[in-house]
């Protein structure tokens, strides 16, 4: 792997790279009235007067019949070898068969049922065998022409091409996807080309060098990934994910499970651990699956990010990730609001971190576009710096919140233990004196635990208000610091249990159609949270503001009381 | 529409009308912070205290209650949910191998508190917070009972505005307006309004948003 990275549009070329090569171009914003693309069933009107009589249907790839199944089997290959490794003495190979015609039935019947035009007005894209779709786009808003392919797409000389409006791919589903998987490479740069005409007129600054720059390794590096890094892997739950989805086939696969547990390792070990008595067996098991997990979690975290690279194209950030399935994401700068820095406290106990950015039209949750994976905080610092462009946000001492929220922070903290003292208590009286270990162990533990908790939910605690910008910090097991723009903002709330009413403290939300959507300042004084809101957002409260002092305490998420 | 019992300051800001810098609240904040602030060296960065020129910002209650029939809807509503936690333990009772051994009790003791307040006290102290305004560019709603959240959205972020009404609102000709703006829990929602006042807000809303070109994010 030559860890270069090809040019749009070149996704084909045969430069030794045999990851999967993408890239994206998606800057400006198109303010047009009327849907960009549109999902329709087969036989409806509105997809007759797109279609273009002229322009020929065309088909994907015949390759496509040989790499569509070669990239299925290849994802399900740790099953096969788990099958054929625990499952040796079987005589039939009925699960495998059916697994590799069902794929290959599966290719040869999207082959059949998934065609293509480029008209004058729209691109229109058919697809689906059992129901039929017709995915339309209007070429005045093609945004990006993104391509992708893999070893087995390069070794066959196609390319994965997807057509993007710039319309979030948060609530895309597939069917909405216009994605031509997979067509002749050489037939891309011609395509892409076509699609993008529009674009170059529209736009002089995005020249064809433009492009290829973007998709090339110029620009400045922001940070690459280090294999020290991996030292962070077993404190996140990505192991834990792995480890679960691997339990889960195991019982798929009949006689699996007994046969791992029967291994000789296992069962010694398990054997020891019970040995040790009642309460160090749990804690053993848990150490004992943390540390399987963690050695999961570190092969995944380096397949998935290894060849990590963040560099800094001028107008847009470019994210490379991963090993085997190689993405290439190009971030537009105009979308980002901000940064989100997060540093829940196992990571942070062993100085590292990690780092989201707060944007618009990104994915959410785990195909989320991720700044920094798990790093030195050393590392995150530097780049939430490199990025907001500003040293302030990410260093600034916060602002303490009043002590009733610190105050807060211990009744809520220890809320569960209530909840699991009450229900170690209820377990006792139910099934007797076999269960005063739990009671002797579990009750004074949870208490110590979650007290800490609570000592670093403190410490987290904080805000700072910088000219147009909040920064707010709170958790402690999810910490994370966040800094947002007060352009971003939409919106304000201000919520307040009745116990934050008596003690004088609320919650203050800004509403953002970035990132989570929304970022909250936990818990600050009462009298302060409105002033938050239109120190960044001036003249919100518009006529809702009260001029004259009432006098005494006046909630603000219930208001003062018209006269 | 009432017209405004307290008359509109504007300052001239297309987002928001806001009262005059200087002039209650922290308007004159967006301006550049002054030379002389932080110029000592070696000065700790502040973290906002000088940004907070007035650190008591008030706001006034909504002036629009809901219609009183609202309070019920949220009776039926709550025993709605309620009643399938009931079922779900009452089925437990009878085909559970204990029968009402001591987790029923346990059970039983948790749901009766919270279905009381859930079904009897939550949809009147809910009635009584509910409370709904809008202006010439902002549009806000109070709400909640055991959390209660004032939120504001200013009109011109506003992408789309509905009106909804679910099975129990069509019995009691009530109607739910939605003022949705790009960000998911930004979205000013205001139940309990009578079909007519509903339709005619989500009308007058839209006329307002329409006005803006922004693509509101």
């Amino acid at each position: 792997m030559s860890g270069s990275v090809t040019a749009p549009g070149a996704g084909g070329r045969p430069d030794g790279d045999d990851d999967e090569v993408r890239s994206t171009v998606d800057t400006a914003t198109a303010p047009e009235a009327g849907p960009a693309e549109e999902v329709l069933a087969a036989d409806e009107p509105a997809v007759a007067e797109k279609v273009d009589p002229e322009a020929p249907w065309e088909r994907l790839s015949w390759r496509m019949l040989l790499v569509y199944p070669l990239g299925m089997l290849t994802r399900l290959l740790p099953l096969f070898l788990i099958s054929l490794w625990l499952g040796s003495n079987r005589s039939n190979y009925w699960f495998e068969i059916v697994i590799v015609s069902m794929v290959i039935l599966g290719g040869v019947l999207r082959w059949l049922s998934t065609s293509y035009q480029v008209g004058s007005t729209h691109i229109i894209l058919r697809k689906g065998f059992f129901s039929r779709q017709v995915v339309t786009v209007a070429r005045q808003r093609i945004r990006s022409v993104d391509t992708e392919s893999d070893l087995f797409h390069r070794v066959l000389r196609v390319s994965i091409v997807e057509v993007g409006t710039g319309r979030s791919d948060s609530g895309k589903s597939d069917a909405e996807r216009f994605r031509l998987d997979a067509i002749d490479t050489a037939l891309v740069e011609p395509l892409r080309d076509e699609l993008l005409k529009h674009r170059r007129a529209l736009d002089p600054s995005l020249s064809e060098e433009d492009e290829v720059q973007w998709g090339s390794k110029y620009g400045e590096d922001i940070a690459r990934w280090k294999v020290t890094w991996a030292r962070f892997a077993p404190f996140s739950f990505i192991g834990f994910g792995v480890l679960f989805s691997l339990w889960l086939i195991t019982w798929q696969m009949g006689d699996m499970h007994d046969r791992i547990m029967d291994l000789a390792v296992v069962e010694g070990t398990i054997a020891w651990l019970d040995s040790l008595g009642q309460p160090w067996a749990s804690v053993g098991k848990c150490v004992a699956i943390w540390a399987v997990a963690g050695v999961l979690a570190i092969i995944t975290y380096a397949i998935r990010y290894g060849k990590y690279a963040l560099t800094d194209h001028g107008q847009l950030l470019y994210v490379q990730n991963g090993v085997l399935r190689r993405k290439h994401q190009a971030l537009d700068k105009a979308r980002l609001r901000g940064v989100e820095m997060r540093l829940p406290v196992y990571l942070r106990m062993l100085g590292g971190g990690r780092l989201e950015p707060i944007m618009t039209g990104t994915k959410k949750g785990a195909t989320a576009s991720t700044l920094l994976p798990q790093a030195p905080i050393k590392d995150v610092r530097r780049v939430a710096i490199r990025i907001l462009g500003d040293s302030t946000p990410v260093t600034v001492p916060l602002r303490r919140h009043p002590w009733k929220a610190v105050r807060r922070r211990i009744t809520r903290g220890l809320l569960p233990f209530w909840i699991v003292a009450g229900l170690i208590v209820l377990v006792r009286i139910d099934s007797g004196p076999s269960a005063d270990i739990w009671v002797e162990w579990g009750i004074p533990a949870a208490l110590v635990f979650l007290l800490l908790l609570a000592a670093d939910r403190i410490r987290m605690l904080g805000h700072a208000l910088l000219p147009g910008m909040l920064v707010s910090s709170h958790g402690s097991w999810s910490a994370k610091r966040t800094v947002l723009e007060a352009d971003g903002i939409i919106g304000w709330t201000v919520t307040q249990s009745v116990f934050q009413r008596s003690a004088g403290v609320a919650t203050v939300a800004a509403a953002t159609p970035a990132g989570n959507g929304v970022y909250s300042v936990m818990d600050i004084d009462a009298d302060e949270a409105w002033a938050l809101a239109e120190a960044l957002t001036p003249g919100i409260t518009d006529v809702w503001h009260h001029d004259a002092d009432p006098g005494g305490r006046v909630s603000p998420s219930l208001g003062v009381r018209r006269g | 529409m009432p017209d405004h019992a307290v008359p509109l300051r504007t300052n001239g800001d297309p987002l928001v009308s806001s009262a005059a810098p200087g002039q209650g609240g922290a308007h004159a904040l967006r301006e550049p912070r002054p030379a002389g602030d932080g110029g000592s060296p070696g000065a700790a960065p502040d973290a906002g205290d000088a940004l907070l020129t007035s650190n008591r910002v008030l706001v006034t209650a909504p002036r629009h209650r809901i219609e009183k029939r609202t309070a019920l809807l949220f009776v039926i509503e709550g025993i709605w949910s309620w009643a399938v936690l009931a079922g779900l333990q009452i089925a437990w009772f009878y085909w559970g191998d204990n029968v009402m051994g001591f987790w029923n009790w346990v059970a039983l003791g948790v749901t009766v508190p919270f279905a009381f307040m859930g079904i009897v006290v939550a949809p009147w102290w809910r009635y009584l917070v509910a409370r709904w305004d809008v202006s010439d560019t902002a549009v806000c709603s109070r709400q909640g009972w055991w959390t209660t959240q004032f939120r504001i959205a200013p009109l011109a972020r506003l992408q789309t505005v509905y009106t909804t009404r679910t099975l129990f609102e069509r019995w009691f000709g009530l109607a739910t307006v939605n003022a949705s703006t790009a960000s998911a829990q930004g979205t000013v929602q205001i139940r309990g309004l009578n079909l007519a006042d509903a339709e005619a807000l989500a009308q007058h809303l839209i006329a307002i948003a329409n006005l803006d070109a922004g693509d509101g994010t």
